[in-house]
């Protein structure tokens, strides 16, 4: 982006910060001086800074201080006290997934480092080219991390007790833009070009901004110049949509919306023209919801991102019965999105009238759901879908995301509108090169009105986003963001108000860390929620979200986590007539868990199905149809660096709790209950069975929703015939049943192959869409 | 005064080249050398005193930890062993380095006997290399003030 660059070329002196730890004070000494020299072969002007440590309490209290300055740390094996193992299972439980490379003389120490989780294994006596690694190593780990510093500032505004790798949505006030962008020349050239590189981070509080790594870069790109092209980031749409709806989209106008974001290098221009496009959005939307309320008179939409089938063809399966609704939304499941991308997951808000809901996610959620209100109001539905950012060359499958033009890649929303009473949601979905990926999909509209969506998408590596939107009739808008390259971050974003809305956030990052996010918002009516993140690598976030208010809701969220981390994630939305939720994660080597679950008395569906990919940089996962294979072949390539991390709430502790408040939900105990399917989320060892899960769900279900309009039988909300995606469940027989029904969603139902097919549908629907 | 220089410049060499020669120093004193420049004209010989002081000090260690009435312990010695073998690899003080190899397995043999005669070897060997280098600093010194730069010397 242009923008970007303006801000690359004003500094360009990437800092890199390395704390190396070790009892040998002549090693000390000698390596600090090599890590530094290594500045000078790097054209590009970078300086490394060496924080040299000489035991393990030092390094701790280093980084309880310097927390968010170091970007890599090297550590010694044998030293007296903690070695260095000790030293960074604690680093990890205390700071989070931090970047740690183990050196020692011992080449026996090298498998065991790397099981536990290091990201490297030295051998002493360092020579040349083992020292080069190191300075590649730290140089992705300062571009991951600054995504990932960027995601975790927001996590202090949260309110959830998440891990430390949520983040929530922006706040208004302080965006900035960071853009810092070192590349080492050759290999990352591409990289550069194709990444937005622009992460708006919330500068939440002071903190955040002291936290930046690169502190006299951060000053320096807050002011970009007024002729750089402005990035729209997914937090900087959800701040212009919330300005909207403060200020009515009828009077709206520029300059006061400019007013309300408050964000320093907006101009007027930068938001007249998005607003133009805005509207044009706005424009589709109501003419496809017009469309589609044609064709589907009484039914709630659901959308799915993933799924065209808010487009035309889905159209052709709603009827006019509710309960066609209802299985149009499940359709939506097919959340997957197209091959290459990593994680799909959709997320489906959809207003229910009961503000049922309830979240637990031992373990990953996937999180799919759509729900829709047979009754009435629209049902949001918003997939998320994420692809994990791994490295695999995943390109992300589908995503699309009406919006925003900023995606690179992008990816169209569809939207499906129709139902009885209100309008219907759109979803989009953002897809985005390379490799990560992440899209999502959303929301829904009530009454005529409907949302809109924006997505946005992320280069490389990683992307997520997110949208939702919202308004008086219809709503429900939403952005979402994705990061680019090694660090990404999503976001998520919401809003409520009167009748539908819908809200949803979610984030994806990529590499090391990862961040998560939330958002949800209840309103009154229908109402949504959903959150989802995607890490990918080492780190992993969770996210939850949830939502629940009186009429209906739903929420969802998902999230996916690869390789190492693994993120989890949970929301419920439990409500009356119609209601979904839904989550589905996915993630690769590590594990994540999520579910999702959601209950409510006549129609609902939820499903949630996760997508992985990652374990082999394949992207296989996204198939439907080889879904089960990519699971399997993915599964013997993957391989489980860190054991400890593969449950996921070792990892981030907080993942065990719920990440909503529960008290809001009730529980509805009938019928959903056994379609709670017991999703088993131990990772290493489920994490076949798991995929098998996601990929199991039927479509029958999906078909089933239509026709049945508040049974549930066990599996899925009522599903007519399970058998296909039993047998695909049922091979895991590792599945840990002991999930509360009640509390999951049996996704079983959900059929890969059907999926795939709907996939295309989707797919085909939404690149007609944009 | 060129031919003062050159003179020393060339018995530098020649010195430095025999210590690789005798196994005093290996590659990785060549890498550190490399780490030393005009912005750090003493690095070498900053890293190489610390060096110096911890072997003082881990010699210390293992001589009171074998100097135990009663029971020694065998692993006390073995940590600072490991400890004075991983700066003596850093520096490229090859000897000393090749001494803990094998005190390290006596150690671990709990071989008493075979731990002090390598305390007392490696006590002796560090003390030389110590004055080695010593002498070849104070050559390079006598360059400097002789007008001449210090050559680089390519161990091959």
């Amino acid at each position: 982006m242009a923008f970007a660059q303006v801000f690359y070329n004003q500094s360009s002196v990437l800092r890199i910060n390395v704390m190396v730890v070790d009892d040998d004070p002549v090693f000390l000494q000698i390596m600090s001086r090599r890590l530094e020299n290594l500045k000078y072969r790097d054209p590009s002007t970078m300086e490394i800074t060496v924080i040299a440590v000489k035991d393990s309490r030092e390094a701790l209290s280093t980084l309880k201080i310097e927390r968010n300055n170091i970007d890599l740390i090297v550590t010694d094996y044998y030293m007296p006290d903690m070695n260095g193992l000790q030293l960074k299972k604690q680093i990890t439980q205390e700071f989070g997934n931090l970047p740690v490379i183990v050196m020692s003389s011992d080449t026996n120490k090298e498998h065991e480092s790397l099981t536990c989780g290091a990201m490297g294994f030295i051998q002493k006596p360092i020579n040349a080219t083992e020292l080069t690694k190191i300075y590649q190593l730290a140089l992705t780990c300062k571009r991951n991390g600054k995504s990932t510093l960027w995601t975790e500032n927001n996590h202090n505004d949260t309110d959830v007790s998440i891990s430390q790798q949520i983040q929530l949505v922006p706040e208004q006030d302080n965006l900035m833009m960071t853009k810092k962008k070192k590349f080492s020349p050759r290999p990352d050239a591409r990289s550069m070009n194709s990444s937005n590189g622009t992460c708006v981070s919330t500068d939440a509080s002071r903190k955040n901004k002291k936290r930046k790594a690169n502190g006299d870069d951060f000053e320096s790109l807050s002011q970009p110049s007024m002729k750089s092209k402005i990035t729209w980031t997914d937090d900087l749409h959800d701040l212009f949509l919330q300005a909207i709806r403060h200020i009515g989209l009828d009077k709206a106008v520029p300059k006061k919306i400019l007013e309300f974001m408050n964000v320093s290098y907006l101009t007027r221009e930068n938001v007249a023209s998005h607003l133009q496009k805005y509207r044009q959005f706005l424009r589709k939307v109501a003419e496809r919801s017009s469309l589609c309320s044609n064709m589907l008179p009484s039914n709630g939409i659901d959308s799915i991102y993933p799924y065209p089938h808010t487009r035309e063809p889905y159209y052709n399966n709603y009827t006019s019965s509710s309960s066609s609704w209802y299985g149009t939304s499940l359709n939506n499941r097919s959340f997957y999105s197209k091959p290459g991308h990593g994680l799909g997951q959709s997320r489906l808000l959809s207003n229910t009238s009961d503000p049922v809901c309830f979240s637990q996610m031992p373990h990953s959620y996937m999180n799919q759901s759509s729900t829709y209100d047979t009754h009435r109001i629209g049902s949001n539905l918003t997939l998320p879908i994420q692809s994990n950012l791994n490295y695999s060359s995943q390109n992300e499958g589908r995503r699309r995301s009406f919006l925003e033009p900023t995606a690179n890649k992008t990816s169209q929303t569809s939207q499906a509108l129709g139902f009885e009473q209100h309008g219907l949601s759109a979803i989009n979905g953002s897809g985005f090169n390379n490799n990560t990926l992440i899209s999502y999909g959303s929301l829904t509209p009530n009454q005529l009105g409907t949302n809109s969506y924006k997505g946005s998408i992320s280069t490389q590596q990683g992307m997520t986003n997110g949208s939702l939107a919202l308004n008086q009739p219809g709503m429900s808008a939403y952005g979402s963001s994705t990061s680019t390259q090694p660090g990404m971050s999503s976001h998520i974003s919401l809003t409520p108000n009167q009748p539908g809305r819908n809200s949803y956030g979610s984030l994806t990052a990529p590499q090391p860390r990862m961040s998560a996010h939330e958002s949800l918002s209840p309103n009154q009516q229908g109402i949504s929620s959903y959150e989802n993140l995607t890490s990918n690598q080492l780190g992993i976030n969770s996210h939850g979200g949830l939502s629940h208010d009186q009429p209906r809701m739903s929420s969802y969220e998902n999230l996916t986590s690869n390789i190492l981390g693994l993120s989890s994630h949970g929301f419920l939305t439990p409500n009356q007539p119609g209601l979904k939720s839904y989550g589905s994660a996915i993630h690769s080597v590590g594990l994540n868990s999520f579910e999702g679950l959601t209950t409510h008395q006549p129609g609902s569906s939820n499903f949630s199905y996760g997508l992985q990919s990652f374990l082999n940089n394949e992207n296989t996962a996204y198939e439907p149809q080889p879904h089960p294979h990519a699971q399997a072949a993915a599964q013997t390539n993957i391989e489980i660096p860190q054991q400890e991390n593969l449950s996921l709430f070792d990892e981030l502790g907080n993942i065990n709790e719920l990440l909503c408040d529960i008290s809001n939900f009730e529980l509805d105990h009938n019928k959903q209950q056994e379609a709670v399917s017991t999703n088993q989320f131990e990772l290493p060892a489920n994490v076949s069975t798991e995929m098998n899960q996601f990929f199991s769900l039927e479509d029958d279900d999906w078909t089933f929703v239509n026709t049945n309009q508040g049974h549930s039988n066990g599996e899925t909300t009522n599903n007519v015939a399970p058998e296909t995606n039993s047998q695909t469940f049922n091979t895991s027989t590792n599945h840990d049943q002991e999930q509360d029904a009640q509390d999951f969603v049996d996704w079983s139902f959900l059929n890969p192959e059907d999926l795939a097919n709907e996939y295309d549908f989707m797919d085909s629907l939404f690149n007609g869409m944009n | 005064m060129d031919a003062l220089v050159a003179q020393l410049q060339m018995q530098y060499r020649n010195y430095t080249v025999s210590l690789y020669q005798q196994g005093f120093l290996d590659d990785q004193f060549t890498e550190l050398k490399k780490l030393q420049d005009d912005a750090s004209p003493d690095f070498v010989a900053e890293v190489l005193s610390l060096f110096f002081e911890d072997c003082v000090k881990l010699i210390g260690n293992m001589a009171r930890a074998l100097d135990q009435t009663g029971t020694v312990d065998f692993s006390q010695v073995g940590a600072s062993v490991h400890q004075l073998k991983g700066s003596s690899s850093s520096v490229g003080a090859k000897r000393v380095k090749g001494l803990c190899v094998t005190f390290k397995e006596y150690c671990e043999a709990n071989n008493y006997e075979g731990c002090v005669r390598c305390l007392q070897q490696v006590d002796i060997e560090y003390k030389a290399l110590q004055t080695k280098l010593q002498d070849m600093f104070n050559l390079e010194k006598q360059i400097i003030q002789a007008g001449g730069k210090v050559p680089q010397v390519d161990i091959n």
